[in-house]
């Protein structure tokens, strides 16, 4: 089981890299994935559009569509999302630069 | 002649640049020599290796130049009886047994070229030029989502006053647009784009405004036959119109959809060229073409050469092109228009179309100013098919087809080349199945006339029948569509997987 505290402290690391912003939500689609049985994708959003840019490339459904900022969102699948890790994304979502 | 105005807007329009970077050895990708000496060498009727190509395409893997020129060359009856039936297999493992549908929505027909085919064309004075204002557009899509059209695909002519603000504010004003329904509220729920060649600095503007897909057909991949027919204008740049894809890809627009106009050169030349186009989008993006469009050469306003073309495409040679097509592109949706008539659509359609218009009227504002049903001085070539939207969804569902007006996959991230892994291993075309069921329900509810909604009801049947048999659906899924599709009959709208 991984622990919630540190888990939170790793997502923010990836913020925090220097990494490309796909690379980023790549690894940070793994790292929610781990222990869990949950795939998520994140993806851009211009209107209706949500435009696929990083995580689970083989999950075709959802079962949780949030918003997390004017350009991001992301799609769940399997398990739910925790209202932390909600808080957590929507926090730092509002500082990721626009992939496209 | 073009206005001053014009001729300043067009210097400006053409980057070098965004040409010359997708350029190998400062040559495109379409080598007009290499493609005619494929198709005179390919095999002629050679059974085992026609039929390993089969195989190939049942595996929905994009095919060679090579491997097409060998199916183009087939004239064997038997054989291409295989085609034909394997090009239908391809067609309900990608897509299941739904066909979309959607209206084009024509906003201006000014344009500064002077396509020799076509009823816009700068110098042909006959025509009624006109650009919908915003308010236009809304009263079109209005009339459009009062008989039940989810999507669309607008269109405008080249010119500076329906350039990139105008399409992206286009795109804007027509998702604005909410008509009350039998049940819920109706809205267009995707807007896909078939305009002129365009920056990568405009393309985002379409991007932002939430395009769906971003349609440019080549016209003709022969460059001489390109020169000749294209003698003037923005147009007249092959490769600008080449790369137009490439820079939408670019440009973050990750649906984009190839063609070409068949009957400017050899049809089979067009449909190899179409195959180099989604290899060289596949190579470099990592996607394919999303749709793939073969319009045949109508009728058009004040154009002889529409009227006499050298290299007309018989029928016959249409549902070929059309099989080939299916077999070499095995993952892309492809698009059969009103300009067929009613007779081909129904012959063609079984062999892989996946996407077709009811309810047409190309004119510029036809829709909401209901006049006659064809005007040809308001159009950019005659329609073959005008027949409703309810009467192409009756015929449908009598031949056992399910009509589907899902918009789900660009509004949950199946994009780009994500859509493209889920079509090739067939994970699509399950989620098509129930998301055809689920806006097929809402469509009965709302829309349908008694005739049309008893055939309906029973596809419906069908297609629960088979959601239910099919353990691809246990995990769940089967149950969400049974629970979404309750709610529907309730009254809720929009409901998707």
């Amino acid at each position: 089981m991984v622990n919630e505290t540190s888990i939170f402290e790793q997502a923010q690391a990836i913020f925090l890299s220097n990494e490309t912003v796909i690379t980023r939500l790549n690894r940070l689609a793994d790292l929610m994935s781990v222990d869990k049985s949950m795939k998520v994708s994140f993806c851009e959003i211009f209107g209706k559009r949500w435009s696929f840019v990083a995580g689970s490339r083989e999950t075709p459904s959802f079962d949780q569509k949030i918003t997390l900022s004017d350009h991001y969102g992301i799609l769940v699948e399997g398990d739910l999302l925790s209202d932390e890790w909600i808080d957590f994304l929507k926090r730092e979502f509002k500082h990721l630069k626009v992939y496209s | 002649m073009n206005t001053p105005k014009e001729k300043s807007w067009m210097e400006k329009v053409i980057k070098q640049d965004e040409i010359d970077r997708y350029l190998i050895n400062g040559k495109d990708f379409i080598d007009d020599a290499l493609i005619e000496k494929q198709l005179n060498e390919a095999s002629v009727n050679d059974t085992a290796i026609v039929r390993d190509i089969i195989q190939k395409s049942l595996s929905i893997e994009l095919l060679t130049p090579k491997e097409t020129a060998v199916l183009l060359n087939v004239s064997d009856p038997d054989l291409y009886k295989e085609m034909k039936l394997a090009a239908a297999q391809v067609k309900k493992k990608v897509y299941d047994n739904r066909i979309v549908t959607f209206a084009p929505l024509y906003c201006s027909n000014t344009c500064v070229n002077n396509c020799l085919y076509c009823g816009f064309r700068r110098e042909n004075t006959k025509e009624k030029r006109r650009v919908l204002s915003m308010e236009d557009v809304k009263k079109e899509a209005e009339a459009l989502i009062k008989i039940g059209h989810k999507r669309l695909i607008m269109v405008y002519g080249e010119s500076p006053i329906s350039g990139p603000d105008y399409i992206a504010d286009t795109i804007r004003a027509v998702y604005d647009v909410k008509v009350v329904a039998k049940k819920g509220i109706g809205q267009i729920r995707r807007v896909n784009i078939n305009a002129a060649p365009m920056q990568i600095a405009d393309l985002k503007k379409l991007w932002k405004a939430g395009i769906g897909t971003y349609q440019v057909f080549q016209e003709t991949y022969h460059h001489t036959t390109y020169k000749e027919v294209h003698p003037s204008g923005l147009k007249a740049n092959y490769p600008w119109r080449l790369y137009s894809l490439h820079r939408a890809l670019d440009a973050g627009i990750d649906d984009v959809a190839i063609g070409a106009l068949f009957g400017l050169y050899d049809w089979r030349f067009e449909v190899m060229g179409m195959i180099y186009h989604a290899i060289d989008l596949e190579n470099r993006f990592g996607v394919g073409p999303h749709t793939v469009s073969f319009p045949r050469l109508n009728l058009a306003e004040g154009s002889d050469y529409a009227a006499n073309p050298k290299y007309r495409v018989s029928d016959d040679d249409f549902e070929r092109l059309v099989v080939v097509l299916r077999l070499a592109i095995p993952y892309a949706g492809m698009i059969l228009t009103a300009r067929e008539t009613a007779e081909i659509r129904r012959r063609v359609l079984p062999f892989g179309i996946t996407q077709t218009d009811a309810s047409t009227r190309i004119g510029i504002g036809a829709y909401s100013e209901k006049y006659r049903t064809q005007e040809s001085e308001r159009q950019q070539f005659m329609l073959g098919d005008t027949r409703s939207l309810d009467e192409v969804i009756r015929e449908f569902a009598e031949m056992g087809l399910i009509t589907s007006f899902c918009t789900a996959g660009y509004r949950c991230g199946r994009t780009g080349d994500k859509i493209m892994g889920l079509l090739k291993s067939g994970t699509e075309g399950k989620f098509c199945k129930l998301n055809a069921v689920l806006t097929f329900r809402e469509w009965l509810d709302d829309y349908a006339s008694s005739e049309t909604r008893i055939a309906g009801e029973k596809v419906i049947r069908e297609e629960l029948g088979e959601i239910k048999k099919d353990p691809f659906y246990d995990k769940g899924l089967g149950k969400k569509t049974g629970e979404y599709y309750k709610r529907i009959q309730d009254g809720e709208r929009d409901l998707y997987l």
